[in-house]
């Protein structure tokens, strides 16, 4: 029933009772024209609603803002619904582009019904449920609504930036050929060494030079093996790292290192696994290939910055989850305390790299922003100098500890990249200078 | 897309506006008369404006008035009733009333509706309200010539009635609660 019905029934109450108290039959009459109209919508209300609804997507993976075509076909089963409001309960992120997510109308018995629209939204995984069909009858009067579970979802995967190579240099190799020199002898191109010739050696690596100095032996040429490697990515989705107001938040870029990067290494061939830490912790177990970064996007459209008192700290950094001795790459703005996890991190032989999002830069980018706003506003509060002077000083005092931290951490061999967000991520990679670490060159990026 | 919705209301929705706005004319005129040939000269312009104020409030798409001037409109109407008016027209005043607001309402929902389903929705509403309105007149003539008293144990008996229709109706109501969305 809807709020009509009872506005009607509260007149026809007030004329009947009037009528009675007073002894005029004339308003009991002047109430009958009401009643007449609530029996006939009474009469014609609509009967159970007995439909049948299928939905289809044109693509359950999509880029993050790129459009999705959701079409919900409902077909009645039951009696002819004279007004019917046929609504798909879309999720609020998503945003509508092109159709309608509601239809009124009327469907007669048998009758087929089409809801066809087009949303897009960032990322994250959507869960369609279902519409909810509210039937009612010509005058609005007696309505009857249910709910028809339609589930499917739709997950929008992260933006990422192609980065053309990332060249890594690990400590330990895996079996497979790959693109990193292993420091092994075997077969590929750059030359390694020289040992006795063994018996299957091709005669084409024989050594003929230090050969001729032996009178019994054959020496052969070793060549450096290249594999592959295992690369642990870990997003840093601690809350107190990435919010830099209520309303801005670096996390989003750096979901879009972690899927760019994770894109390049997959594509060199290396086995990748992510971790995202934060409010949980989210794995993804190692692996190769496409089938593996539709995994890491899967989990990366769905990471959130989160709070958890438990994971405040780098030190929980689950680091028997790595491979021994292979290399990790930590995506996350630093905050002070998280040197000496890193410094741990490089102790038990990985080799690490920081992508590390300004915040200073991010922050400092976004007041400026709001001053300009506020100023175009005419509020001349915002324009205080000694407020200016006191911010720069705080700004200029940050940005001191972040070098140093960067420094410390340069001094352990781990590879930094500061990349202020307004620029491209390929370029922030680009201008990593390449550092010998321990006498060997452990990174080299190009774009 | 207001201009869409404009050229729809005019395409689709003149059947409901012409009625709508003949349904206030006519309760307005006859409610105006019948204050009128009580000789109530300070009501009528009153109730007049009342009936004008609807009309433009069709006109000007306004539709949360709707119940508000129907109820005032059908207060002046029991006013009349209780004052000795013509009984007749304060019936045929009441009959046009439910009418009005029932089209106020409608034509609210069908800037709403699917252009295909307005109109044979349109139709079917029209020919609804239509049997309404005979119904209420049918009542209206047989006022004319039936006398209707109600005795004390009558009145008891109706008061009764009433009272346990309304129970029935809440219990009813409160049935047919509404099923809550599931949570996403």
């Amino acid at each position: 029933m809807t709020n009509r019905f009872w506005f009607l029934g509260l007149v026809i109450y007030i004329l009947v009772f009037v009528g009675l108290g007073t002894l005029q039959g004339g308003l009991l009459l002047l109430a009958i024209p009401l009643l007449a109209y609530l029996g006939l919508a009474l009469y014609f209300s609509p009967g159970s609603l007995d439909l049948t609804v299928t939905r289809t997507i044109s693509t359950d993976n999509i880029p993050e803002n790129r459009p999705v075509t959701i079409k919900v076909t409902v077909v009645n089963h039951g009696n002819a619904l004279e007004e019917v409001l046929l609504e798909d309960l879309v999720p609020d992120r998503l945003t509508l582009i092109d159709g309608k997510t509601r239809r009124r109308l009327a469907v007669p018995a048998g009758g087929m019904v089409e809801i066809e629209y087009t949303v897009s939204g960032p990322r994250g995984k959507y869960r369609f449920v279902g519409i909810r069909a509210t039937a009612t009858d010509l005058f609005g009067i007696f309505q009857r609504q249910k709910f028809f579970p339609a589930p499917a979802s739709v997950m929008v995967f992260p933006n990422m930036t192609q980065l053309r190579q990332i060249h890594i240099r690990p400590r330990q190799t895996r079996g497979f050929a790959g693109p990193i020199l292993a420091r092994r002898g075997g077969s590929g191109v750059d030359f390694y060494g020289v040992r006795e010739y063994q018996i299957g050696d091709s005669p084409r690596r024989i050594n003929w030079r230090i050969s001729s100095r032996h009178e019994q032996e054959f020496y052969s040429n070793e060549f450096e093996q290249e594999a592959i490697a295992d690369v642990g990515l870990i997003l840093d989705s601690r809350k107190q790292t990435n919010l830099i107001r209520d309303d801005a938040t670096l996390f989003e870029y750096s979901v879009l290192a972690a899927a760019s990067i994770a894109d390049a290494v997959l594509q060199e061939g290396h086995r990748v696994s992510l971790l995202v830490y934060g409010f949980g912790m989210e794995r993804v177990y190692p692996g190769y290939g496409k089938i593996q970064k539709k995994r890491i996007m899967r989990s990366l459209a769905q990471a959130e910055p989160g709070d958890n008192y438990a994971l405040e700290s780098l030190v929980y950094l689950p680091t028997r989850l790595f491979s021994a001795r292979s290399q990790i790459i930590l995506i996350s703005p630093l905050s002070n305390d998280d040197l000496h996890p890193l410094l741990r991190l490089r102790a038990q032989g990985y080799e690490v790299m920081v992508v590390s999002p300004d915040p200073l830069d991010y922050g400092g980018r976004l007041r400026a922003q709001r001053l300009r706003e506020q100023t175009t506003r005419g509020d001349q509060s915002a324009q205080s100098d000694k407020s200016d002077d006191f911010n720069s000083l705080v700004l200029r005092l940050a940005q001191i500890e972040r070098a140093l931290l960067f420094g410390n951490l340069r001094r352990a061999g781990i590879q930094i990249v500061d990349w202020k967000v307004d620029q491209p991520l390929s370029k922030a990679l680009h201008a990593v200078i390449i550092q010998p670490s321990h006498g060997r060159m452990v990174l080299e990026m190009s774009q | 897309m207001s201009r869409i919705n404009t050229i729809r209301q005019i395409m689709f929705n003149s059947l409901t506006r012409k009625g709508l706005l003949a349904a206030i004319f006519v309760a307005t005129v006859l409610l105006t008369a019948g204050y009128g040939l009580g000789k109530l000269w300070l009501e009528v312009p009153a109730v007049f404006l009342v009936g004008i104020l609807w009309g433009v409030c069709v006109l000007r798409d306004i539709r949360w008035v709707a119940s508000l001037l129907f109820v005032v409109m059908l207060g002046a109407a029991a006013v009349g009733y209780m004052a000795r008016l013509s009984h007749l027209l304060m019936l045929a005043v009441g009959c046009t009333l439910v009418l009005a607001w029932d089209l106020h309402q409608f034509e609210g929902r069908l800037l709403d509706l699917e252009e295909q389903a307005t109109i044979e929705m349109e139709k079917n509403h029209l020919l609804r309200s239509l049997m309404v309105l005979g119904a209420s007149f049918l009542v209206i003539a047989a006022d004319s010539w039936l006398q209707i008293r109600i005795q004390f144990v009558a009145l008891v008996f109706v008061t009764v009635l009433v009272i346990l229709v309304l129970n029935q109706i809440i219990l009813l109501a409160r049935r047919a609660g509404k099923p809550a969305p599931p949570k996403e």
